[in-house]
């Protein structure tokens, strides 16, 4: 019964081919099995928007208070100091500022989701794209608190629903999507090079300059509005205004764009996700 | 059938060297190739276990063994070979991990059964059984931060023994809480073990390992140094840790091929005769006893107390800067603990023939009830010359139970003077062996 280990094989040394490691196990119990993944992301997701919430007085009305709070600032800003005229402006600000909240905040969350969790992945067995997932679904606990002030501030300020907001569900799918890709995406670059969460705070930053957030896109000159289309980001806000509070709908081709962009950014996130988590560990 | 199936894993990390620290010194290294330590950490493992086994993993500090159990669990990937693993698993690598301390009990053993992958049908029972089994239902939506460590220890443990998976991959995580919490774990353990579970346990506790497992693996630098039942491991492991502490430095680092073969000796005896060359011995040990911690000569100590083993010896000829090592075995059993002089950084000057010393080596008695037998040897610096060693009268006897957890680490501890420098004093050693003869 003694195991005899072999030679190491010189070749070996020389260059390492990357081991493998087959277990039944682990898909077994978070794939379709006893324990469904989302179950898992769920309770990451809510514990995570607990804690967030713990010690605050007003608790999980933050969630709502913040956005509100920047809405009545760019609101104030834009339309009593700078005399923006545009039609059913706090319409269109909501819409704007929601989505890129969430944008935002579920791609920050999302990129240092593996570092934040890092204890736990280091020594327990757990999928490790539950926790980019997680991050997001925290994010998205607040964003769906956002879309609910929304309509009802929608309905208050007398924005009736039209056929086109229909398309919404799309563009909101289209945003997770977009989201999620960025989130994989960054999540283990930011594991290796730290680099990379100062760097997209500024991105953020400038993107939220650069896309028409605030303002119409039909204010940008000519010659730069490319600039908003291959935003896309940008390109859902904008739809999504046309459907939710004008009652435009959206083009069709411009929207099958929109979503190809965001299903190739998801698509190219995972990819890189998962060429790169298996060392992520070997980097905390 | 083998449940877990390690084939020939290599593993090596490359550890960055950070030697820049100033804001000039980053800039002007930036574009220069990061200097790498590596550390092969697993060099070629061939493991097999069973279905229902209870599998140790021992093994010095830096050998591999918590690499090992990490890869087996999928969470680092092997540089090269094969592993492969049937049924659900779980790892519990460190205790209470993961445990919030803003959220509540329930809430963070919620979090963790999910971590953890409880059966989804159970698992509110199963919540609740956890919770009972760490004795905490009081504190049941308390904030975790308002609990004791002891308290945290065993409901992170709790929450990992409900997990029932088919396999338990655990890493020095087994004693924790009281006395009667502990026999409460190995209560569980023993009843996993009936229900054909697999465990494999990395553990530095050596009575543990011996107690609770059918097999162990001894790692040994990245690779098996011996495989089987625990009392011939641990032996070949202690054996191991003897002999670099008194063998010449290279048979410890030999060359790769030797390693392959069959595990490295696995009586501490050979490992003296190996190094017990024709030269006369330096060091003659005479006698020596037990004393408890206010002095007085015992036969029998009890479990947590300190006492000290006294050695008288002549020194035969010049010894210059001897180490002096202690071996504490079961009577007729396992080593449970070694120590070396080395270890402790003593360093005990030259000795002169003619001189007679006195060794005073106290230890913590954190032994189980039984009989033992401590020998105490004494060696040349670099550890290839054997001086001398005691004789077998060294036995003493532990009585009761054990109050904390089996211990394998005696925090011995080690002094040694000059107590005459005249030629050896034989009538003077020849009254204390008649005063210990009366003492009986």
């Amino acid at each position: 019964m003694v195991n005899v280990p072999s030679p190491l094989p010189l070749q070996r040394q020389v260059a390492p081919k990357p081991g493998t490691h087959v277990a039944s196990g682990a898909p077994k119990r978070w794939g379709r099995g006893e324990i469904p993944y989302g179950w898992l992301v769920l309770q990451f997701a809510l514990k995570d928007f607990k804690i967030r919430y713990t010690h605050s007085v007003l608790g999980y009305f933050w969630s709502v208070l913040n956005p509100l709070m920047f809405f009545v600032i760019y609101y104030v800003v834009f339309t009593v100091f700078m005399r923006f005229d545009i039609e059913n402006y706090p319409g269109f600000l909501l819409v704007g500022v929601a989505l890129w909240n969430f944008f935002s905040e579920g791609t920050s969350n999302g990129a240092s989701s593996l570092l934040m969790r890092a204890e736990l992945l280091t020594k327990t067995v757990v999928p490790r794209q539950v926790v980019v997932y997680a991050a997001l679904l925290s994010a998205g606990l607040t964003f769906v608190i956002n879309l609910a002030v929304l309509m009802v501030l929608l309905a208050v300020t007398g924005t009736p629903l039209r056929l086109p907001a229909i398309c919404f569900p799309l563009l909101l799918v289209d945003l997770v999507l977009l989201t999620l890709g960025m989130s994989l995406f960054l999540a283990p670059l930011y594991v290796r090079y730290r680099d990379v969460g100062y760097l997209w705070s500024i991105v953020l930053q400038v993107g939220f300059w650069l896309t028409p957030i605030i303002y119409l896109d039909l204010m940008i000159p000519e010659k730069w509005r490319w600039i908003v289309w291959v935003n896309p980001v940008g390109r859902i806000i904008g739809d999504a205004r046309r459907a939710l509070i004008y009652g435009w709908w959206p083009g069709p081709r411009g929207l099958v764009l929109t979503t190809l962009m965001s299903i190739g950014v998801c698509i190219i996130g995972y990819v890189v996700f998962q060429r790169r988590q298996g060392r992520v560990v070997e980097h905390f | 059938m083998a449940v877990i199936e390690v084939r020939d894993v290599h593993k090596t990390f490359r550890i960055p060297h950070e030697r820049h620290t100033t804001l000039t010194e980053r800039l002007l290294h930036l574009f220069r190739p990061v200097q790498y330590e590596r550390f092969e950490a697993l060099r070629g493992v061939d493991i097999d276990i069973e279905e229902g086994s209870f599998v140790g993993i021992i093994g010095r500090n830096g050998s591999g063994k918590s690499t090992l159990l990490k890869i087996i669990a999928g969470l680092l990937p092997p540089d090269a070979g094969t592993v492969r693993v049937e049924g659900s698993m779980s790892a519990l690598l460190e205790l209470g991990l993961g445990f919030s301390g803003e959220l509540t009990v329930r809430e963070n053993v919620e979090l963790y059964a999910a971590v953890l992958g409880y059966p989804r049908r159970e698992i509110n029972a199963r919540i609740d059984a956890a919770i009972h089994f760490a004795e905490l239902e009081r504190f049941r939506d308390a904030k975790l931060k308002n609990l004791s460590t002891g308290m945290r220890a065993r409901l992170g443990f709790a929450t990992a023994l409900q997990a029932e998976t088919d396999i338990l991959l655990l890493d020095e995580i087994l004693a924790v809480g009281d006395q009667g919490f502990q026999r409460k774990c190995l209560d569980v353990f023993m009843d996993l073990k009936q229900r054909r579970k697999t465990i494999v346990l990395v553990s530095h506790d050596l009575s543990q390992v011996q107690h609770l497992c059918d097999q162990v693996f001894f790692i040994d630098a990245g690779r098996i140094g011996a495989h089987g039942p625990p009392a011939v491991v641990i032996e070949a492991y202690l054996a191991s840790v003897a002999h670099e502490m008194l063998a010449p430095a290279e048979t410890e680092a030999g060359p790769a091929g030797e390693a392959a073969g069959p595990a490295p000796a696995t009586d501490p005896a050979d490992a003296d005769a190996q190094s017990q060359p024709g030269e006369a011995e330096r060091i003659r040990f005479i006698f020596g006893w037990l004393e408890d911690e206010a002095g007085n000569r015992v036969e029998s100590v009890r479990p947590g107390d300190r006492p000290t083993f006294v050695c008288i010896a002549n020194v035969t000829a010049d010894a210059e800067d001897p180490v002096f090592g202690m071996i504490v075995n079961e009577k007729n059993g396992p080593i449970i603990s070694v120590m070396s002089t080395t270890w402790l950084d003593v360093s005990i000057g030259t000795l002169r023939a003619g001189q007679t010393i006195e060794l005073r080596l106290p230890f913590d008695a954190a032994l189980r009830e039984g009989p033992y037998i401590a020998n105490v040897i004494a060696g040349s610096t670099d550890k290839t010359v054997l001086y001398g060693k005691t004789g077998d009268f060294l036995d003493f006897f532990v009585r009761g139970r054990i109050a904390q957890r089996h211990a394998a680490d005696l925090q011995a501890g080690f002094s040694c003077r000059v107590v005459s420098s005249t030629e050896a004093p034989n009538h003077w050693v020849e009254t204390r062996l008649t005063e210990r003869r009366n003492a009986r």
